[in-house]
């Protein structure tokens, strides 16, 4: 075995240009290596789709370099346009001038497809590092050409790869390769021969060999195959370097794109409901459509839709996501440890990033089954507006009086739901686009338990209804800097109300919401980006409330399910006017030619507050009014070091606040002057990537809160100070990720988190597990679309550890109510059992002339397990039982397109 | 299964999941225990005598002679605790339990500090502070002495309530000054007739010295009714009404008296400030030795005229004398009852 410079070099030049990866010097943003798992938190403009190579031509290796046969590499500065041409390539890394112009005279042949920022397609300049170097191994034998076609990665035979030889005759000789990746052709005589080399899911790359008379090669091509599901971050050969990347504020963060949630069994395709199966997320009680992260209590984790707060994020009864599936682009959840580009939350981070759906003509979808009926018309006036608007409304109230009868309907919770979007994008140059979004969401829901007794008898009523207008603007420089502008405005009207026989209690009240959330985001240097904006939110809320200081119940309330609250009233009516405008300013450091990443960033959040009453009113003495500014700064840091592309360490710490909910700022029911409540996040974890689909996660952390608001404990508390500061919370764990992203039609991912949540009512108190804590919480989904078949199947399995509950051992008869009053154990000292269950999902796609149908048939709970979702007591506490969740229940679903 | 059924089944199953049964009958007396606390007055001052009387019952009927242990509980309702009373007040000895003696019945007082610990005046300022938050009344303006029970046999532990005759929070001086004028103190219901129906059609009288007689397994359709209360004032009723006074109608409010049924009352609402007037809400609950109560509480809401609440109690299948309570609750802590036997026969 001889090595042959030359032959060599061509050889190893296609082997090094689509074997990079691996052996370049890492530049500041692999884009390639991004873990999908593993991406920034949402913020501004952001790299959607990289540019793939599509028409790649062979660097020649200089002669002037032959005798010296050494390796070398260039880095090159591409400029893509939007077209996906080449439109200007710069040396910025010099190997000398031979391979400096052989690179650019190669480089500047390139086709891309064109690179997407949100969406958009723009140039891009990249970093492509030409690499001449020699790490292969190359046999010369006699009298033939032949040789083995590889994949790059894992370096494994390419079976039924097209490969052309044109001999120097201009005849042309065909061959695929075998099982084992290799290929020959015999008597291909002297001379130079053109090789093609081209197949499924590899770009076709082209390369010369020269043979002397009588002799034979043996050489090996090492080609990179792309997924073509994950085309926008895998398929592609390059070093990507956005100049001004997105940073990395999150370094926890898993993002499930719409089609991949799509598949998810318990969804019902309503893709945002993917959020409850990733990990971090308690598996919240049937019905309720909690978002519990980390422990944190729901309103502890703010819900973001392209940046824009929305006051929840499922529908009531949480059978529905608020959010019509098909402009969902993606979901990200970042259960803590988030960048400074987001605050006023203790807990997690949920952000759904919506899109105005690509398309010439007009279409329309409309799907329907048991629950509701949504429906989407999108179109294209040309390539550059598009609109689109959708819908969605329940049905089950249209029907339900129908099939079980007014008085069945009085009785149980019918959810009567709508939301709707209706959006208008127009791109306003290459790079500049504006998109203008209205958003609304409904629910009402009733329900009442009618009673011989008039005391006994329940109703309960609740409405929230949710308006968002908002306008998202993006400009991407030439010289790679992203501006985004997002101002927005909102409506919140809601009601919560119960009546315990006379005790009618209730809350609700208008929010009028406006904010701008504005970032800027450029690439300073080579190894520093800069991420500044800012995040302005301003609320006017007007509430009323009356009935019970008990009701609704809080974090740390002692009490039972179903046990009536205290039947002294009270009643207020208040304002509160809570102002935010938070400047921050985020910076990447790029170290170690990449390896390491430092992102430090500061938030400064000066709030200001002003409630209409400071004490309960008295007789007509005027309202006094309170008046409360804060000012916190919040510094954020993140590290990243990836010491070898498949292994990534992270670590993340920042503090963050929250202000009080307007609904404790009551003078009779809370407390005007509550203080912000404040969090440390510290997440410390590894990824690891074994193949460029399958990623592995380990990820601890520990959150500590004080400040947080609970009921006051004194027999005599002031007045205007029901609530008190008083509270802390921490909550520890572990979370661990498996995750197979789509690669030959399977996906899926096993995710388990192990936590405790605990809370300390006052300094002096004992620590005892918050109401919101699931020590493990298991969920397995695995999703398999049948090649060809337009067929997919999904499996999605859940185990988690039940709520904690306050045991009761026993009660008190009030003879003046009539009712038995429970006595408490330890205040959260026993659980609901666990929780088990199977879903399983069957979808097939036809078509049936231009329409396009999904039918989809859903089976939850599927072995019938009975799953308690609560204790439940009887009138003197003598026996207890469990409500039960589903029973196993099939859910068909069809959607049509065209 | 019709598909409408099939219809319900699936909306039932998404939508309730499947609830337990785990009610009990409160109805059976299978037990000494008691069952309801009575006070006279039915709403007294700060520092006035009360009597205290329990209706201690047993499968064998009314036990009078009851060493039942009878204290007061002073301490004030944390806004943390969700229940009735304070903890502390559920304790065997605790300093602010003060003794009220022992028996079926007892004479009580209320404490002095009553308004500032459980109603509407500021409490006790701690030094250096101001005055602590007020207690919130109940939906009837209504504000209540906790009296802590200790029943004999068991040691169980029963809870009691004196409504306590405050002034109001929240009012203007106007207001307060006409809620003085036109309040009046509640007076305990009565349960003076209980009538029966047989499934026949035929109905009677319920004596309360005369044993009805009814077949094993027989089912009675009851009613106990309580006395009529005027709608609105009329001056010569005999009853003083919130729309009355010593001015208006002398003759009614020289001596104040109210009425044993569902009374009219004036209160003040704090949600739309302005005092406005109400009719009390009636509440029965049904108690046997024997037999079942297929309504074990029943009760009419104050917005319903009628005078009486319904329920079916089933004889048992084996003959036998069955006793049978039926305690009135009023909106505004008044309690009354009355006893019937109903001798089952083969």
């Amino acid at each position: 075995m001889r090595v042959h410079p030359e032959r060599a070099s061509r050889a190893l030049t296609l082997a090094s240009s689509v074997a990079f990866a691996s052996s370049l010097v890492a530049a500041p943003i692999h884009a390639q290596e991004t873990p999908p798992t593993e991406t920034h938190a949402p913020s501004g403009p952001q790299l959607t789709r990289a540019p793939t190579l599509v028409t790649f031509v062979p660097a020649e290796y200089p002669a002037s370099e032959r005798e010296s046969g050494r390796a070398a590499s260039v880095g090159v500065h591409v400029t893509i346009g939007v077209d996906g041409t080449v439109t200007e390539a710069v040396v910025a890394e010099s190997a000398g001038e031979a391979f400096d112009a052989a690179a650019l005279g190669a480089v500047r042949q390139f086709v891309f497809t064109p690179a997407e920022i949100d969406g958009v397609p723009s140039a891009i300049r990249i970093l492509y590092r030409y690499q001449f170097t020699l790490e292969t191994e190359v046999v010369v034998q006699p009298a033939a050409l032949r040789g083995q076609v590889r994949a790059r990665r894992g370096r494994t035979p390419l079976a039924g790869m097209h490969v052309t030889v044109t001999l120097a005759d201009g005849s042309v000789r065909e061959a695929r390769t075998d099982e084992a990746g290799r290929f020959a052709f015999e008597d291909v005589g002297e001379g130079e021969l053109s090789v093609a080399i081209e197949g499924e899911n590899v770009t076709r790359v082209l390369t010369t060999e020269t043979l002397a008379a009588g002799e034979s090669v043996d050489v090996t091509y090492d080609v990179t195959v792309a997924d073509p599901d994950e085309e926008e971050e895998e398929g592609d050969d390059l070093e990507i370097v956005v100049q001004a990347p997105p940073l990395r504020r999150a370094v926890v963060s898993t993002e499930v794109r719409a089609e991949e949630a799509r598949l998810v069994p318990g969804t019902s395709g309503d893709v945002v409901r993917v959020v409850e199966s990733l990990p971090g997320v308690a598996r919240a009680s049937a019905g309720t459509g909690n978002l519990i992260v980390w422990g944190a209590a729901p309103d502890e984790t703010r819900i973001y839709v392209d940046g824009v707060p929305i006051p929840r994020l499922m529908h009531e009864g949480g059978l529905r996501s608020v959010i019509q599936p098909d402009t969902v682009r993606s979901i990200e959840l970042v259960p803590g440890g988030y960048g400074a580009s987001y605050g006023r939350g203790l807990g997690g981070l949920v952000s759904v990033r919506t899109e105005t759906p690509e398309g010439d003509g007009v279409h329309g979808a409309l799907a329907l089954d048991l629950l509701d009926a949504s429906g989407i018309v999108r179109g294209a006036v040309n390539d550059d507006v598009r609109a689109a608007v959708s819908a969605r409304v329940s049905l089950i109230d249209l029907y339900a009086a129908q099939a079980l009868g007014a008085d069945a309907v009085a009785y149980l919770p019918i959810p009567r739901y709508r939301d709707g979007q209706a959006r208008f994008r127009i791109a306003l140059g290459a790079g500049e686009s504006l998109e203008l979004v209205g958003m609304l969401g409904s629910d009402q829901f009733q329900r009442g338990v009618p009673n011989a007794d008039p005391a006994l008898a329940v109703e309960e009523r609740r409405y929230l209804d949710f308006q968002r207008v908002y306008a998202r603007y993006t400009r991407e420089s030439g010289d790679g800097s992203v501006i985004s502008i997002v101002p927005y405005v909102g409506f919140d009207q809601r009601e919560t109300a119960t009546s315990n026989g006379e005790v009618r209690t209730s809350v609700g009240g208008e929010t009028i919401l406006a904010g701008l959330r504005a970032s800027y985001r450029t690439h300073v240097t080579d190894w520093l980006s800069i991420d500044a904006g800012l995040d302005a939110e301003v609320s006017a809320t007007t509430l009323v409330r009356r009935g019970s200081i008990g009701f609704p119940a809080r974090e740390g309330d002692v009490r039972v399910f179903g046990q009536s609250p205290p039947d002294q009233i009270a009643a207020d009516r208040w304002s509160a006017v809570q102002i935010g405008i938070a400047p921050y300013v985020e910076g990447d450091l790029s170290l170690a030619d990449g390896a390491v990443h430092v992102v430090p960033g500061v938030r400064v959040d000066p709030y200001a507050r002003s409630v209409s009453r400071r004490i309960p009113l008295e007789g007509d003495a005027p309202a006094l009014g309170a008046f409360r500014q804060d000012f916190r700064v919040e510094p954020r840091l993140s590290l990243r070091w990836e010491p070898m592309p498949e292994l990534a360490l992270r670590g993340a710490v920042g503090l963050y606040h929250q202000p009080p909910r307007a609904e404790d700022l009551s003078a009779s029911f809370g407390t005007p002057d509550l203080p912000l409540s404040q969090a440390l996040h510290a997440v410390l974890g590894a990824t690891v990537r074994p193949t460029e689909t399958l990623t592995l996660e380990l990820t601890g952390f520990f959150t500590a809160g004080d400040d947080l608001a609970m009921r006051s404990a004194s027999a005599s508390p002031l007045r205007a100070q029901a609530l008190v500061a008083s509270g802390n919370g921490r909550s520890y764990g572990a979370q661990a990720l498996v995750r197979q992203e789509l690669f030959e039609g399977l996906q899926g991912w096993i995710a388990y988190t192990l936590s405790r949540s605990e809370r300390q009512d006052r300094d002096e108190s004992a620590w005892r597990l918050s109401d919101y804590d699931q020590t493990h919480v298991l969920t397995a989904v695995l999703a398999y679309r049948i090649p060809g078949a337009e067929l997919d199947v999904s499996l999605r399995f859940r185990y988690a550890t039940g709520f904690p509950r306050t045991s009761v051992w026993g009660a008190v008869y009030d003879a003046a109510s009539d009712r038995y009053t429970p006595r408490f154990g330890a205040h959260n000292g026993s659980r609901v059992p666990e929780f088990v269950q199977l879903d399983a999902r069957i979808g097939r796609r036809f078509e049936v002339g231009d329409v396009r149908l999904d039918v989809s048939l859903e089976v939850l709970n599927v072995w019938n397990q009975a799953n308690p979702e609560e204790i439940v007591y009887a009138p003197d506490y003598s026996a207890r039982g469990y409500v039960l969740g589903l029973p196993i229940l099939p859910v068909l679903g069809i959607r049509g397109e065209i | 299964m019709t598909t409408r059924s099939m219809l319900a089944l699936a909306l039932l199953v998404v939508l309730g999941g499947c609830l337990p049964h785990v009610d009990v009958d409160e109805s059976l007396v299978r037990s000494p225990r008691v069952i309801a606390v009575r006070a006279t007055p039915a709403e007294a001052a700060p520092g006035e005598a009360v009597s205290l009387e329990a209706l201690y019952v047993g499968p064998d009927g009314t036990i009078g002679a009851a060493v039942i242990d009878w204290a007061r509980c002073d301490a004030r309702l944390p806004l943390a605790e969700l229940g009735p009373i304070n903890p502390v007040c559920l304790g065997f000895e605790d300093p602010l339990l003060v003794s009220q003696g022992l028996g079926a019945r007892v004479d009580g007082t209320i404490s002095r500090e009553a308004c500032r610990l459980f109603g509407p005046d500021p409490p006790p300022a701690q030094p250096g502070e101001p005055a602590g938050r007020i207690v919130d009344p109940d939906v009837t303006g209504g504000y209540y002495q906790p009296f802590r029970v200790i029943e004999p046999d068991d040691d169980a532990i029963v809870l009691a309530e004196v409504r306590l005759a405050c002034g109001v929070a929240g009012a203007t001086q106007a207001q307060a000054s006409e809620l003085r004028q036109r309040r009046r103190p509640n007076l305990a219901p009565r349960l003076d007739l209980v009538f029966a129906q047989r499934a026949d059609g035929s109905d009677a009288l319920v004596d309360p010295d005369v044993p009805l007689e009814v077949r094993v397994g027989e089912t009675i359709t009851l009613e106990a009714g309580w006395p009529v209360c005027p709608l609105e004032d009329v001056c010569g009723d005999t009853i003083c009404g919130p729309d009355e006074t010593l001015t208006t109608c002398a003759d009614d409010c020289r001596t104040a008296r109210g009425c044993e049924g569902a009374e009219r009352y004036v209160r003040f609402d704090p949600e739309a400030r302005a005092i406005v007037v109400e009719r009390e809400s009636m509440r029965v609950a049904w108690h046997t030795t024997a037999g079942s109560f297929e309504i074990e509480r029943s009760g009419r809401s104050g917005a319903d005229d009628s005078t009486y609440a319904v329920s079916r109690w089933r004889a048992p299948d084996a003959a036998t004398t069955a006793v049978l309570w039926m305690v009135v609750r009023d909106a505004r802590g008044g309690v009354g009852w009355t006893e019937r036997r109903i001798v089952v026969v083969e």
